[in-house]
């Protein structure tokens, strides 16, 4: 008992010292931030049933930490993207949609949260790969991405 | 002992006669008929003449053998890679377009959901049925970019 009783204090003194050791650690990273990008398509007058653009980060210090559907019922669930490829600086996201009423003009399809590493805003490059009509046919569209506005959904 | 003496230091020692002729006659071979050696001789070049045969046959075979293993190897390195592209490049393409996107995906979704006729070649993970594993299947192809199979978030 004499043995362990040391023993036991030993272990807490450990415990109590590494527990402000890892918050010194996040403490440590002043610039990193997280913020939200909103993928747009607008597809003009055209109503928009599929969508895949390739997004890379040219610079910055990006990382794509997740990807979330948009608030545009049509467009709601998470688009495809490759999970594997959620840590690089480039990937495809794609989704299609059998509503009803598809969107017209400029459609929110899905929003990029990232974690921003510098101060330095980043640098994106998008491309439109395919966009599709009702029909299931290709329909001139363009895209484009920008910094989320409004409150992110949980 | 002068005997002896005298032997020990020349060389032209030499055996008593009798002991000689008794060593002669205990190693002497009896004489072998020419016909027996002659017949001894051809069995001899024959049996040498056929292991020569079975080594070079041995010899041959295991050059052919490699050639084949080499080529059969290659075969099996290049069809694959081969039939793998051919495979991509049908599978999933359901639109016919060249290219396995988005659209192809939504081909089979929209089908599945009106409840329109299903091509049985849409069954891209062949379990049998087109549904909505193939739809993701496809979207998930359409979107990969690390070459990982089954990466894709479905939709």
């Amino acid at each position: 008992m004499k043995r362990i009783v040391p023993l036991i204090f030993l272990m807490l003194g450990l415990l109590g010292g590494s527990a402000p050791e890892a918050s010194r650690i996040n403490a440590t990273q002043p610039n990193v931030r997280f913020a939200a990008f909103d993928v747009l398509i607008d597809s003009g007058k055209t109503p928009l049933a599929a969508y895949q653009v390739k997004i890379v980060a040219a610079s910055g210090d990006v990382t794509l930490v997740g990807i979330e559907g948009s608030d545009q019922p049509a467009f709601a669930t998470a688009p495809y993207y490759d999970k594997h490829a959620i840590l690089n600086k480039q990937i495809i996201i794609a989704g299609y949609s059998l509503a009803g009423s598809l969107p017209t003009g400029k459609t929110r399809v899905a929003t990029l949260m990232v974690q921003i590493g510098s101060s330095t805003k980043p640098d994106w490059r998008i491309s439109l790969q395919v966009a599709g009509g009702a029909d299931g046919k290709q329909i001139p569209a363009t895209a484009s991405i920008v910094e989320h506005s409004g409150e992110i959904r949980p | 002992m002068t005997d002896d003496s005298e032997n020990q230091g020349s060389d032209d020692f030499e055996l008593p006669q009798s002991l000689r002729d008794k060593l002669k006659a205990a190693h002497e071979s009896p004489p072998v008929p020419a016909e027996l050696s002659a017949h001894l001789l051809a069995s001899a070049k024959a049996s040498y003449a056929i292991r020569l045969r079975r080594r070079r046959m041995i010899r041959w075979s295991a050059l052919v053998g490699s050639a084949a293993a080499i080529i059969v190897l290659s075969i099996l390195l290049l069809l694959p890679s081969h039939s793998s592209r051919q495979h991509l490049a049908q599978i999933g393409d359901v639109n016919r377009d060249g290219r396995v996107d988005i659209l192809d995906a939504y081909v089979v979704a929209k089908a599945i959901s009106t409840g329109a006729k299903l091509d049985p070649a849409w069954d891209v993970n062949h379990d049998g049925i087109v549904n909505q594993k193939d739809v993701d299947w496809i979207g998930a192809a359409a979107v990969n970019v690390t070459g990982n199979s089954n990466g894709a978030s479905p939709q």
